[in-house]
This record gives structure tokens, sequence and C-alpha cells, in this order.
């Protein structure tokens, strides 16, 4: 797999680790489907799913329509095209790349990278073998297929020509099949029409009241139909560079249109989820083909043009027979249409199921757990930090299971997590999340081995580690900073292994790195961390913070909590203030320990551990027993609330203490 | 020199009709490098309006400088523009007496920067309804005050003392006494500010030349908020934000105790009773008790100040509505259908009143009833006009369900919505936000050509103010439904405008990441006299080229002059209509005489008729009582008086008799203004210039010329408030 003009770590914004949890395979769209493509040839339909996955189906096994899903893209499939006879596919996405795909054995070849923002469309001409793709930077570029096809390792330029004069986002596109205009749909609300030739502006046609977000050409380029959001499709002549009709049969925006090679009859489909069949001769002459579910996305015709593969924003892909074209008479649909006109079909011939898609979660307070909600209303419980769903509790309440799991503890938050794709993209940074603020105890996140050992660990270094384990590369040459030679000795890869010595993560987990809230650099699956091409990009793009914690094995810092420690009133004791600091997963129970030894205990010592702070959380790091245990002698409080000596100092101060300001605690002698 | 000047006056005299452009703009700044200077004692850049214009208008300019002295010869001089011959006699006359300065107003001096106290001062005097309301309001704050702790009356009720500021209460008195401990600061605020109007009315009855002094106004003001704290000139806007928050708040506060003490029909007009619209009478509000009967009073909807019921205000700000396109009409229709089942029912009979009964009405004594009544018989509508005027209704009462007992909210709030669209899904989701003032951008690039026409003027100031932009790139809008970033279309609309709309240009724009510099935009942004309205109803209206179903008339300006938001200096111009009309048919006065309430009921339909139908028209009528029966504030006869509200002589403006005749004979001149056009195209009532100690009359002519473009772009004596209250 090739990168289109490599772009590195150079760049200035801050990169993230992110990962999928998700099964091994996804035989279902979890979200809606933005496009769809069928070939002939191998009777194969190609659909672009939400979820970032080009699922090909053979739609006429009705038992296992999935033949294989193409996974690479790692945002919102936004288009596909088919070019080359079948051979290969085009796709747009969110993730703002292109990539070109072996359409038959689905695996990537090569990714574009030109466009700086979501790419929303493509328009393929196919005399040419040329593919137009464009997008929310306004830019449209043109693309010579053969010349991606050949794209290898060593010859990885390609030459794009592009079209400019764009005002604003562009979210349709098409070009007739000889490649001659190429036109444009954007919320400038005008279509602009290039010839693709010579990148040269034709014109310029105005009347949309919103957002172009569909359009179709004639053959020969004379004609442009567009849909848009303002709810109506215009007909225009290219020649004549004018509207030449207007049609207004959607109630709300039209997305989707279909348009026959003949130019005499199309269908249309928007907002309203109705998909209607309409002469363009004679607008009156229209039936309503079916009504979805879910707004329309995109329509394909079978290819016996009997009928259509229509897909929505919901996750199924549904077969749709049509009226047949001389039935479309304007008596197929009374005088009194307007009341709810009859669909032709009740129900669609053939429907590719489709899964659900997550819509709500929940973080438990032990910032490790998740509770979901998907479209079915199934409720789920995953772990993020083994990222791995951890039960499916069916169509359960939701607020109740989340109320059934709370817990009273603190953890910083680590992640954030992302649900655009219908799948938990868990998001690993270092800006208000530092996924490097959570320590917690082996013991209570019960990841130790056994019940003696209790060691604080670091959740975002643990995930890190997991992720990239089978990663490994040259330090040495690294170092030198100009190396991609093989490692010269064995060693120094043993000790570059990452991983952690309490889990891993599944092999098939996506890890992604990418520009916070921008674009992806690179897609991999966690198993493939170990491979020579991957290692090499990894090298390029994996941030330094996260290789100081999965190479370097260094540890995050400790999270400090700095509070007061006070004799409390009912002690009669003097009042002294020790301003303190400890980290804060440190254990009420350990600061009693510090009462009992350093100012109950030896009375001069006191002051000491006033002047040196660090001390407290060394203190009571250490020495994990004594004879009797500190809890039973001397009790600590915080407003006036008895502590669990279990409770950790951040549990302290978010539940009980309730303030930024510093913690305060009181400690009193048990008598 | 003095000559010279004189010839220029009378030339500007005869040229108010012959359009004289370039002397014109002589005298207009000549006179405001006059009421910079005068004042020299307090403000110290007060050379500099003068040294601005010097630039425009070069030696000329600088020879009137010189003669300073004279100017105060001149002012009377001045005052004849625009008006008739009489009036300047009386001046004159005046002019010859030892007290020959006094100024049409009382004035008030500047304590040191305070001139954006005291614009703001100005300005809230000279706003309908305002002084009559805040009255209201401050003295039902006593009354419940005095029921509360069966005390005296509190000191803040002020009617007792305080002819002159040096009888005051010290603030810190006023708290030690501990009567006030229970009393918010902002309420003490809002009865101060009573107190500063009550003593500009006793000085005017004096015809005192001396200027007020407003610290203990100013000191309450402090004590609220510290930012005033401190001799450093600060941002009127922001002053006038605060105040009107305290005095909501105050409002609040009543309605609060109001209601703890339940005996409503004693009180519950309070703060809003003071307009013309009769509030109901004990026997309707018997009729409709509960808090959430609206009522008739939504009868009138739409109509000046007439939206209050009951029902209690619901929290508006956050309110977020998701609803997609599709159902966004209908829960709008809903809403507005909740309001008019309310008077549906409670008014059936109300309404069958209006149909057959034009002529002898009040059977029921229900002031919405009459009032009906005569917007019936005006607006020749007949028995639809109890619905017409919801159906056209304020959007803002019937769908934010807001209904107050309010005056600063009904008077001052307007509600903006903001509207997201998701360009993906095409989801909508609204925010609806209540507002006191709108921001408007000044928009540096306009057409010179369209300055003058007022069509294109709106338009200007409607594409400022109803924007439309697009999130993008790296300002994605999160989209809840797709539940990522999307593209999105973001508008912001105004369902309701207030009746008294604020604008504020944004002259001073922080410039991002530096310190706290703020600089200011000095470039020309017209000033329109009047103002299409620019409401979502409107400018549906508008679309489908009917034309707005409202406009706003401009009643003052507050002018910044400097560089900076933190130097500079503020001047208030104030359109100084006749205040009798914001008193007449005072419910609350109303009450008080009972036995005057059975006359003034029987008699009422004998009256000019357009006197009881509309708030704000008949207020911008100007005055037809006056009209008919030719009488001015001072000379009421028995009916009238009887009318009008007490509170005018308590806290309100009172022209300088050398100035009424005039102004009787301007409004007298437009007595037969309707609610037509009309009424704005006559002459106007007379502008005043309020700087500090220092007030006099503009003419039209001048006012003109004072928000007219400036050739220079240095001169920075720019508007930067425009008060504006709504005319049908």
């Amino acid at each position: 797999m090739m990168t289109h003009k490599t772009s590195g770590s150079s760049g200035k914004k801050k990169v993230q680790v992110s990962y999928v949890i998700r099964e091994e395979t996804e035989p279902r769209h979890r979200s809606g489907v933005n496009s769809l493509q069928y070939s002939p040839t191998l009777q194969r339909l190609y659909s672009a799913g939400r979820d970032g996955i080009i699922r090909v189906w053979t739609p006429s096994n009705t038992k296992e329509p999935l033949v294989l899903t193409m996974e690479h893209h790692t945002d919102w499939v936004n288009d596909i095209v088919l070019c080359c006879s079948g051979r290969n596919l085009i796709s747009a996405s969110s993730d703002t790349t292109v990539k070109v795909w072996n359409a038959h054995k689905g695996f990537c070849m090569s990714t574009l990278r030109t466009h700086k923002d979501y790419v929303k469309a493509l328009a393929y001409a196919k005399d040419r073998e040329q593919v137009a793709s464009a997008g929310l930077d306004r830019a449209i570029f043109l693309w010579d297929i053969n010349t991606l096809t050949a794209l290898t390792a060593s010859n990885n330029v390609v030459t794009t020509s592009s079209v400019s004069g764009n005002k604003d986002s562009i979210y349709s596109l098409a070009m007739n099949p000889s490649g001659t205009v190429i036109v444009s749909g954007s919320t400038e609300k005008v279509l602009r029409v290039w010839d693709p030739r010579t990148c040269s502006k034709l014109m310029k046609l105005k009347g949309h009241k919103d957002n172009v977000k569909a359009l179709a050409v004639n053959r020969d380029g004379t004609q442009c139909l567009s849909g848009s959001s303002d709810g109506t499709m215009k007909l225009w002549s290219l020649g004549q560079q004018r509207c030449m009709q207007t049609f207004h049969i959607h109630d709300e925006g039209v997305w989707a249109l279909l348009v026959n090679d003949a130019f005499t009859h199309v269908l249309s489909g928007g907002r309203d989820r109705k998909i209607f069949m309409t002469d363009l001769r004679n607008p009156d002459r229209r039936v309503l083909v079916c009504e979805e579910t879910e707004p329309i996305l995109k329509m394909i015709s079978t290819p016996d043009q009997t009928g259509i593969w229509v897909a929505t924003s919901a996750s199924s892909i549904k077969q749709w027979s049509l009226p047949k074209l001389p039935t479309l008479s304007e008596n197929s649909h009374p005088a009194d249409y307007d009341e709810a006109p009859k669909p032709f079909n009740s129900k669609p011939d053939v429907t590719i199921k489709g899964g659900a898609a997550i819509r709500q979660f929940n973080i438990l307070n032990d910032k490790r757990h998740i509770v979901t909600k998907d479209t079915e209303n199934n409720v789920a419980v995953y772990d993020v930090l083994k990222a791995t769903k951890v039960e499916d509790l069916g169509p359960v309440d939701y607020e109740e299971e989340i109320k059934k799991r709370h817990k009273m503890t603190y953890v910083p938050n680590w992640f954030n997590i992302d649900l655009k794709t219908g799948m938990l993209t868990i998001h690993l940074g270092q800006d208000e999340n530092d996924c490097f603020s959570a320590w917690v105890s082996t013991k209570e996140a019960g990841l130790s081995p056994s019940e003696a050992a209790d060691q604080k660990v670091n959740y975002g270094n643990l995930v890190l580690q997991a992720l990239l384990e089978h990663w490994w590369r040259p330090l040495a040459n690294d170092e030198e900073g100009d190396g991609q030679g093989d490692p010269p000795n064995s060693v120094s890869n043993t000790h570059t292994r990452g991983g952690n010595e309490y889990f891993s993560v599944s092999g098939h987990t996506p890890v992604i790195l990418s520009e916070v809230g921008g674009r992806t650099l690179y897609r991999l699956l966690a198993r493939d961390a170990g491979g020579e091409t991957e290692g090499v990009l990894l090298n390029e793009t994996v941030p330094s913070w996260v290789v100081d914690i999965v190479m370097e094995k260094t540890l995050p810092v400790f999270i400090k909590i700095p509070f007061y420690l006070l004799p409390h009133g009912s002690s009669g004791m003097r009042t002294k203030k020790d301003r303190l600091i400890a980290n804060d997963f440190i254990q009420v129970r350990k600061v009693a320990e510090h009462v009992l030894e350093k100012v109950l205990g030896a009375g001069s010592e006191s002051g000491s551990v006033a002047a040196g702070p660090a001390n407290a959380d060394k203190e009571a790091d250490d020495a994990q027993d004594s004879n009797s245990l500190p809890e039973e002698k001397v009790e600590l409080l915080c407003n006036d609330v008895m502590l669990e000596p279990n409770m950790d100092l951040r549990t302290v101060r978010h539940f009980i203490w309730k303030s930024s300001s510093d913690l305060v605690l009181h400690y009193r002698p048990v008598k | 020199m003095g000559a010279e000047k004189m010839t220029i006056i009378s030339d500007k005299t005869s040229a108010s009709e012959t359009n004289g452009p370039p002397p014109r703009k002589k005298i207009c700044l000549s006179l405001s490098g006059k009421g910079k200077t005068k004042p020299s004692v307090t403000v110290a850049e007060a050379d500099s309006p003068s040294e601005m214009s010097v630039t425009v208008n070069r030696g000329d300019l600088n020879k009137r400088r010189v003669v300073r002295v004279r100017k105060d010869a001149l002012e009377p001089g001045m005052m004849l523009n625009g008006f008739v011959p009489d009036s300047v006699n009386s001046i004159a006359a005046s002019d010859d007496s030892p007290g020959s300065d006094v100024p049409p107003v009382a004035t008030i001096c500047n304590l040191g920067n305070t001139c954006f106290l005291n614009s703001i001062l100005y300005t809230l005097r000279f706003a309908p309804y305002f002084l009559h309301k805040l009255h209201h309001l401050v003295n039902d704050l006593a009354d419940v005050a005095a029921r509360n702790n069966a005390k005296v009356k509190s000191s803040s009720l002020g009617r007792s003392i305080g002819l002159s500021r040096k009888y005051y209460w010290d603030m810190e008195q006023m708290r030690a006494s501990g009567e006030n401990c229970a009393k918010k600061r902002v309420q003490i605020v809002t009865e101060k500010l009573h107190e500063v109007y009550e003593s500009l009315h006793s000085a005017e009855l004096k015809e005192s030349t001396e200027p007020f002094q407003p610290e203990i106004f100013l000191r309450a003001l402090r004590e609220v908020n510290p930012i005033f704290e401190g001799n450093q000139q600060h941002d009127a806007h922001e002053l006038l934000g605060c105040l009107l928050n305290y005095m909501r708040e105050t409002c609040q506060e009543l309605t609060k105790q109001l209601e703890t003490h339940p005996n409503p029909a004693e009180l519950c007009n309070g703060a809003s009773s003071c307009e013309d619209v009769k509030k109901e009478t004990k026997g309707s509000l018997l009729a409709h008790v509960g808090l959430s009967s609206s009522t008739s009073s939504i009868v009138s909807g739409g109509k000046w100040g007439m939206r209050k019921s009951w029902k209690r205000k619901k929290p508006l700000g956050e309110n977020i509505l998701k609803t997609n396109r599709s159902t966004k009409n209908g829960s709008q229709t809903s809403v507005i259908n909740n309001g008019n089942s309310a008077p549906h029912s409670s008014n059936g009979d109300s309404t069958s009143n209006i149909e057959n009964a034009p002529n002898e009405p009040r059977i029921l004594v229900n002031g919405e009833v009459h009032d009906t009544t005569d917007v019936d018989n005006t607006n020749k509508e007949n028995g639809s006009c109890t619905l017409r005027p919801l159906q056209e209704g304020d959007e803002g009462e019937t769908t934010d369900d807001k209904t107050r007992l309010n005056f600063i909210e009904e008077d001052f709030e307007g509600v903006s919505v903001l509207c997201t669209r998701c360009l993906e899904c095409e989801c909508v989701t609204e925010r609806k936000e209540a507002f006191y003032e709108i921001g408007v951008p000044i928009a540096s690039d306009q057409d010179p050509e369209k300055r003058e026409d007022s069509d294109q003027i709106s338009v200007l100031y409607r594409s400022s103010i109803v924007t439309e932009e697009l999130l993008q790139s790296a300002n994605k809008y999160w989209c809840e439904h797709c539940l990522r970033y999307n593209e999105a279309r973001r508008s912001v609309r105004y369902e309701s405008l207030p009746p008294l709309l604020i604008l504020h240009l944004k002259r001073f724009s922080s410039t991002f990441g530096s310190m706290v510099c703020m600089s200011k935009v000095n470039d020309y942004m017209p000033t329109p006299l009047v103002l299409d309205c620019f409401c979502v109803e409107c400018l549906e209206a508008t679309a489908q080229e009917q034309g707005v179903k409202h406009r706003y008339q401009l009643y003052g300006v507050i002018m910044h002059l400097g560089a900076t938001i933190a130097s500079g200096h503020y001047v208030a111009y104030v359109r100084a209509a006749d205040p009798i009309a914001d008193y007449r048919s005072c419910d609350k006065e109303k009450r008080k005489t009972a036995s005057l309430i059975a006359t003034n009921t029987t008699k009422g339909p004998s009256q000019p008729d357009g006197e009881k139908a509309r708030g704000l028209l008949r207020f911008f009528s100007k005055s037809k009582s006056s009209n008919s029966d030719n009488v001015s504030t001072n000379h009421l006869t028995n009916s009238q008086y009887r009318n009008t509200c007490r509170s005018l002589d308590c806290c309100g403006v009172r022209m300088s008799k050398a100035y009424q005749p005039g102004d009787s004979k301007v409004s007298t001149a437009n007595g037969c203004a309707n609610d037509d056009d009309a009424e704005e195209e006559g002459p106007e009532p007379s502008w005043l210039e309020c700087d500090d100690e220092t007030v006099r009359v503009l003419t039209p002519q001048q006012l003109e010329d004072i928000l007219a473009p400036k050739q220079s772009k240095n001169s920075s004596l720019t508007p930067y408030l425009l008060f504006y209250s709504r005319i049908p």
C-alpha cells in the first residue's frame, strides 16, 4: 500500500492514537450507507458505509450475502465508484482521503491525500477512465485511473489536475461518460460547470435556494439534473445555460438522483424518505416507488433495470422493484394524489440487513467500563482498557444499568469517545483529556495476577503498550535520524518490543494515528504492527510521547494532589496546618498511616513532614504493613464525613470535598 | 465675529426649508464644539471634538472657538431654528431675565468621567413609558415593604424627600438603619435611579440652573458592581446592560414578594400597571384568577405593553428546542394555539361585548374590553379584532410563553433564535435567547449611494443584524444526530423585538490575542430615524412583498467621541416628546382614587378615541389630547388630570416653560396624526442634546447634521447606542 505525498509526522498538529472496539469481522453495516455500486460482471454489490467499511455483497445469495469487507477508511465512506470494468474501486471518505482498491480482492492499493477536508463526492468518466473527487475543501481533483492503479512503492507520485473556482464546500459532483463536462454542486447554491479536458470554466448556473446535494449529467453532456436541499429538482440545459424546468416533488431536500440513460425518467429521493419516479418531459407523470424508513442517500439500478438498490441513513440496503416505464402514465396516480399516494411497492424485494449503531454511551466512574445503547435499544458493556466488549445485556433499561454500575470512586478522564462510525472509537491524546492521567492499583483494577502484588499502573500507558505490542524499531538507527535499514542486531529487537505484562488487546483492533480533530495519518491492525512496511510508517507517524511510553518504557508522571492535614476540632489538639502533596491514588489508609507515624507517633517529626512534602507520598507508598491497621487507630474526616480507609484522595476530593480549592483532611485518634 | 455668526444663523433659519448643506454643517460643528467647551471644569478632553471638526471646517471654526464666550448668547438664537416665532419670543424674554440660561430640562453634573452615566440617565429619562413604570415599580416596592414589616414607608419611596440632593439619605446611613437589610442592592440602585429622576423633576420645577449631581446613584451602582469604581471612563453600553438587569431583578423581586403576599388585587398590577392600557380591574381579576389565565390581556397582543398576565416567566435562555424542519412549524403553532385558547375561553363574552357594543362598552369594566373596543373602532376591524392581534400577535409572548409582570422584560427584552442546520442530516437545532440589545457590526463597505435611501438603510441594518453563517473547516458543528462534526448553516433571527429596541453599534473591537486593547471603528454607519422592523414576522411579510408590520422610531442616540473605549466622551441625544402621553390612563392611579374611576369609565367613550387605543401609537401621535384640548403638561384640564397618573409630578420630565410653547405648538401642528405613516412625516418633537451640564434644543436639521457622515475619518463623534421605540 502506498501513500501519495507522504505527509509524515512533520505537521505541526498534535497526533493522537485511536482504536476501535469491534468484532474481528463486522458482517453488517453498523450505520448508514452513503453510496452503492453494482458490478454486473461479478454480480456484486458494493456499499460504502458510515462505519468506514466498504462491503461487497452477492445479493443473489440471500443467506450469506457478504463476500468481503474493505476496511481501511477511518471515517464515513461518502462515495464510491467502480471503474476499469469493475476491477478497481475508488472511494472517498470523511477521513479526507481517496483510496484506490482492488475491487476483486478488496485490498487497498493506494491512498490519495490531496484533500484537506471531508471528501464528499466522486464522479466517473467511463470512456476516459477518469475519476474526479471533490469535498468540503472546495477543491476538485481529476485522477487518471490507469496511473493510479499503476502506482508502486517506487513510483508513487501522481500528477493530478485540479479544477478550481469553487467558492464553497462541494457536496455533489457529476461527469458524463465521455468526460467532456464536470458539474459540481455546493453550498454556494449554484452549479459550476467545467471542461475537465482543459480544466476551463464553462458556466455557473444559478437558481437553487439551498445546497445542491445530487447531480446527474446526460451522456453527451448537454443536460444536467440537480437535486437540492431546497426540496426541488431542476433540469438544466448546459447548451443554453439555463434552467429548463423545476420539479417540486419532494417535501424536503432531494439528496439522491438516478436518471435513465435516455435522460427521460428520473428517480429521486431525499430527506422525506420517499422515492419518486418522474417523467422529465411531463412531471405530472410520476409514481411513488416506495417509502423508506430513513432519508435516502443513494440509488442504483439493478442490471436488468427493473429494480433499484436503495441506501439510506439506516444500515440496511433494500431492493425495490420499479414500475415499467409505459405504466408511468398520468393515471398511474389519481388527480388527488396529494392525499398520500399509495406507493408502488409496499415491501422491498430483497433486504440486506444491517446491524445496529451505537448511539449513546456512558463512561462509568471507574473510567474503564462503558455502557452503550444502540439503535436497536440493545445495551452493552465495554472494557476500554482491554478494547473489548464485556457483556451484551440486550434490550434492557439503559439508565438502570448505568445506575446499577455506579461506584463511589473517582478516576480522572483519560480518553475521548467517538461514535461517528456507529462503533466505539477511543481517542488517546494529550489535550484536556490527558491519556496518562489515570493511575490505578492493579489490585483494584483486577489486573494483578496474585492477591499479594499490588502495583500502580497507568491506564493510558497500558493501552498504548498493548496496542503497539508488536511494533519494534531499530533504536540506534532512529537516533541517527536517517537509517531505514534493517536493525543490525536482534538484541535491540527484543528490547524494543512493546506490550505490557498484564494483558494484550485483540490483534484485529484497528489502531489509528491522526491529527487531533483532523486528518488520518495511518491506520493499521494491532497485530500487523510487526510488519516491515508497517514499521516504517509507524516510525513516521507515531508521536514521540507514545514512543517514550511504548519503546522507552518511560513511566508517565504521577498526578499529585495537595492537601492540608489538620487535627479534628473534637480531638482537642493544637492546630497546625500541614500542607502535603501526595499522589492522587493514595488511599486514606495511607494518610492515616502517615498521621500515626509522623504526626502522632513521633510528635517531633511533624515539622519535617510539612517541610518536605514529597516525603508524604513516599512514606505512604512504602511499607505496606504495620502490625496493627492504621485505620483502627486514626480516623480521617473531610467536610466532617468519615472517610473509608480504602478510598483514594481523588475520590475524596471529587465526592466529598467537591471543591477546586486545596483538599482539607482532619484526623483524630480513635479512642 | 458675532455678527458673522448671526448671519449664518439667520441663513440657517431660512435654509431649513431651502437646504444649504455647508452652512448647516458649520453650525452644527460649532455647536458641538460649544457643548464641549463650556463645561470645561470637568471634561478634560473637552476640546477634542472641535479639534476634530477643525479638519472639516478649517479656519472658520477656529474663529468660533476663540469667541466661545459669545456662544452663550448664541444659544437661544439657535433655538429659533425650527421653532415658530412666538417660541422665539418667549425664549428671548427669558433670555433677558437673570436666570436666562434655564436649560430645557434639568441637567446632570459630570462627576469626573461620568458622562457614560449621564448619557444613559438622560436617555432613559426620555424612553417612552420608562419613568412612569419605574415610578410605579419603586412605589409598589415601597408599599410591599411597608406592608411586610408594618413599618413606616421606606425612605426609598422618596416621595416625601429629596427636593434636592442635599436631603438625600446617605447610603451608609440607610444601611446602618437596618431598614434596607432585606433589600437587595440592585433594588437600591433602582430606587436611587428613581430618586435621580425625582430630583431632576424638582430641579425643573424650580427652574434651577444648577446641574444635578448623581453621586448617590453612582454610589449605589458601585455597591452593586465594583467595576464602576474609580474615576475612569466606562462603557455606556455596559452600564445600560447592568442597569436594565438590576431593574429586571428588582421587578422579579417585587413579583416574588407579591406572590408571597396574597393580596393581588391591591398590588398585582404593580410594576406594569402604568400603561394606558387598563389592566384587569378587580372584577375581571377575580373572574380569571389563577396564575395561568392570561385572560384578555392577550387580546391586545402585539400592542405596546399589553402582553402581560399572571403567568410566571419560564426560563427561556437555555431553552433548546430541537426540531427538524418539518416539525418546527407545528410546535410553533401549537404554542400559539395555547395562547389563543385562553382568551377564547375566558373572553367569550367580552368578545361578543365588543361586537355589539362599541358605543356603550364597559359593561365588564374590563380594561381590555374597552381597549379592544377602541382598537376596534380605529382599526375598522370589527368583531374579528379580538383574534386578529393575536394571530399577528407577538410571537415573543406566545412562543416563549412569557407573559410578564416585569416592565423591563416587557419593554426592553426581545427573543432571538439561533438556528443551526446540519448540512448532512439537515436537522435543525434552535436555541432561543432573550436579549436587551442587539450588536450591530459596522458595515464599513457600504455603498454611499445607499445612505440616502431609508429603505436601503433598513436593508443595511437588517443584513448586519439578521445573519447567516456557515460553520465549516476547522469550525464545524457537532451534530447530535449524526454524532459527528459536520458543516452547518447557522442563522440568527429575531422572533420578537421589544417595544424599546436598543442597537449597539460595535465600534469597539478587541484585537485578538493581545491585551485589552479596544480599537474603535470610526466608519460611518447611517442612523435611520425610522427603521423597518426585522423580526421574523416582518421579514416574512417583506418576503411576500407586503411590507413590514411594524417599524421603529429613533428616540435617542448616545454618541461616543474619542479613540478608545476607556477614554472619550459620551453625549446623549434624545427626542423630547410630550411626556404626558406616558402617564395617561394609569390604572394604578385609578385604583387609588376609586371614585374617579367611575367618572372616568362613564366618561371614557366620549374622549378622543386614539387616546386609550394603543400604547405606543398614541405616544407617537404626540398627545392627541393636548391637541384637542390644547393644553400642555402644566395646564391640564380636570378631566385630563384625573386621567393622568400623578407620578408625572413626582419624577416626570418637565420641560422648562420657556420651551413648552414651542413643544405644544409642534404637537398641535401634528395633532391630526393617525395610525398610518403620516405621523412620522409631520414635524417632530424637538430633540435635545444632553451633554452633561449642557442641554440644548436641536432642530431636526441640526440633528440630521450631527448624524450625517463626517467627511473626515478622524472625526470620532460617532453614534454608539441607538434607541428605538416601536410604531405599529
